[in-house]
């Protein structure tokens, strides 16, 4: 398979002056020597904690940032000394509220941004039309965008991200902060590009999303990969992982605080829902099963429901990031 | 031809975006037309009760310039420092076209609207104050004005890049729009400033565009010395903006380094 984007050794530094008289310089790894390749047509999630270095990745990849050292190659060709040749065919999304001129019609946002990407000018304008029609925006194309949802905002984006028919999309957590209907449709609209041949670089802090998109999957945290793989094989880290789920009624203080202790070496959280508890209880070793089900039976009086599911990325994500965290 | 012809449509479709969002500003009336309306009716009164001589050369075209200059360089500025907060800064630096030539085309824009603000000062001098405009060769006055227009531009834009990578710019920029117009000396004659400060003038283009325009409309027109100084500032201007092209270029690089745009 050919190869689309290559990362060797990747390493970002930030330096930045702390203090007003005696000044120091401070410096941030954020990025300490990652290394993948990502192939044609394939849909690659990055998922971490926040200052994970997942934007700073994205930002080095579309020849934002430059790196501090390491390699990094995209379509072939260097980021820092042949950028020029990447950007007509790469597009990035950052998402959010910022990104677009608030004062100007999404048409002329569109536009705007066809012409930053040397588009025909006699495309240009069936171009933006056919982009507004995709995204659902065509209603209220002449509408400034100061008056969009942040929803439509995000469609305004994505619009935005393929105006130049890019070969690969950047999208950097697309999904943050959207209702969960439009975050649906637009995550059939990621599949939709990736089914037409694009290669799509995910970043996402939702595990389920990732999940469902993404054909391979790496984990950073403070700058390190540590682990890549298809999500599938991902979850075989875990697959002595089972979590219950223990919704109950009526709980005493003593029982709760002595639940993280009776049911060690697992890994245990209590969350409040409406009027019941519910514990959930991820365990390292699934012969442990039936064990902890009847200490939990033993211990804890008006059980309502008992949930018992099968591991997820989110499970791995946490065995590896939120652990250590722990 | 087909670069030239799709550098232009970039050019003119940064004038127009900049122009629509200008106008989309609740206050951009008072900004751009009537605060400089005020300061150029203020310097023509002044002018008209001093000396009548000098009402043209130095009142007139005087205020006209620096409203036009105030416009052009505090609005390419300041556009970058709203870019930075709408966060589509970062986005003119990853597009093909890249970001000098968007830049030029925004500082063309904010000087067409100071274009609006000479006009304000010829049209007071003729229609309020009856103090006719005569000058000895129209097409020279002409060529002289639209080159002094561009080499402000082109001033501009040797300047407008610090928006980029200093957050505190638009404090510099105040200080600068004026140390220009008294280094270019738009109301008085260069030759009143020390022959240090004069050394400084006469590499700003707009010195020399100021002195040929004073020249088409005073009783001593020398054509040569016009043309003189139009090839002058023909050849500073084109300095400036290869300059300005490479100041941008060090700055996008130095900012690619830092990573600091997303602060604002």
């Amino acid at each position: 398979m050919e190869k689309v984007i290559e990362v060797k050794n990747l390493v970002r530094i930030y330096k930045s002056e702390v203090g007003y008289l005696r000044k120091k310089i401070r410096e941030v790894i954020a990025l300490n020597g990652i290394s993948f390749e990502i192939y044609k047509g394939e849909l690659f999630g990055l998922v971490g904690p926040n200052g994970a270095g997942k934007t700073t990745t994205v930002k080095i990849l579309c020849t934002l940032l430059t790196p501090s050292s390491g390699s990094v190659k995209v379509l072939g060709c260097d980021v820092v000394k042949e950028a020029n040749k990447i950007r007509s065919r790469i597009n990035v999304m950052f998402g959010g509220e910022r990104g677009l001129y608030w004062r100007l019609s999404g048409r002329d946002n569109l536009r705007y941004f066809a012409y930053l990407y040397e588009i025909k000018y006699t495309e240009i304008n069936r171009k933006v039309d056919k982009l507004l029609d995709l995204v659902g925006l065509s209603d209220r194309a002449d509408e400034k965008v100061e008056n969009y949802s942040r929803g439509m905002k995000q469609r305004l984006h994505l619009a935005k991200c393929l105006v130049n028919d890019p070969e690969i999309i950047f999208m950097d957590e697309p999904t943050a902060g959207l209702d969960p209907a439009f975050a649906h449709d637009l995550r059939n609209f990621i599949k939709k590009l990736r089914n037409e041949g694009k290669t799509i670089f995910l970043t996402s802090h939702n595990m389920t999303e990732v999940e469902e998109l993404c054909d391979r999957v790496a984990i950073i945290n403070k700058g390190n990969l540590v682990a890549l793989d298809s999500p599938q094989s991902l979850k075989r880290q875990v697959t002595n992982y089972v979590t219950i789920e223990v919704e109950y009624q009526n709980p005493s203080s003593e029982l709760n605080s002595n639940l993280g202790k009776m049911l060690e070496p697992n890994f245990v959280t209590l969350e409040m829902e409406k009027r019941n508890l519910i514990l959930k209880i991820q365990l390292s070793q699934r012969e442990d099963l039936f064990k902890v089900l009847h200490k939990l039976y033993n211990a804890i009086y008006g059980i309502k429901n008992v949930r018992i599911r099968e591991p997820t990325l989110e499970d791995v994500y946490l065995k590896l990031i939120g652990y250590q965290k722990k | 031809m087909k670069p030239i012809k799709s550098n232009l449509r970039l050019i003119l479709v940064n004038m127009e975006i900049t122009l629509k969002s200008l106008s989309a500003r609740p206050t951009w009336l008072i900004d751009n037309t009537i605060v400089p309306l005020i300061f150029t009716l203020v310097a023509l009164f002044l002018f008209y009760l001093a000396e009548l001589d000098n009402f043209i050369p130095y009142a007139v075209f005087g205020s006209g310039i620096a409203g036009m200059w105030a416009t052009t360089l505090f609005g390419a500025g300041n556009s970058l420092r709203v870019e930075r907060i709408l966060g589509t800064l970062e986005y003119l630096l990853i597009c093909p076209t890249g970001l000098w030539k968007n830049l030029f085309g925004r500082a063309l824009a904010f000087s067409l609207l100071g274009l609006t603000v000479f006009g304000q000062a010829l049209t007071l001098a003729v229609f309020v104050f009856n103090v006719p405009i005569i000058v000895s060769n129209s097409v020279v006055f002409v060529v002289a004005f639209l080159l002094t227009v561009v080499s402000f531009v082109a001033l501009g834009m040797l300047l407008a890049p610090l928006f980029i990578i200093a957050r505190s710019a638009p404090n510099l920029m105040n200080s600068l729009e004026t140390l220009i117009l008294v280094f270019c000396g738009v109301t008085y004659p260069v030759s009143v400033l020390p022959p240090l400060f004069q050394i400084v003038s006469y590499t700003l283009a707009p010195t020399w565009g100021m002195e040929a325009l004073r020249f088409t409309v005073s009783s001593i027109c020398l054509d040569g010395i016009v043309l003189r100084n139009v090839v002058i500032i023909i050849c500073l201007t084109f300095i400036y903006l290869i300059f300005s092209k490479k100041l941008v270029n060090s700055i996008e690089k130095k900012v690619r380094l830092k990573g600091g745009l997303v602060r604002i």
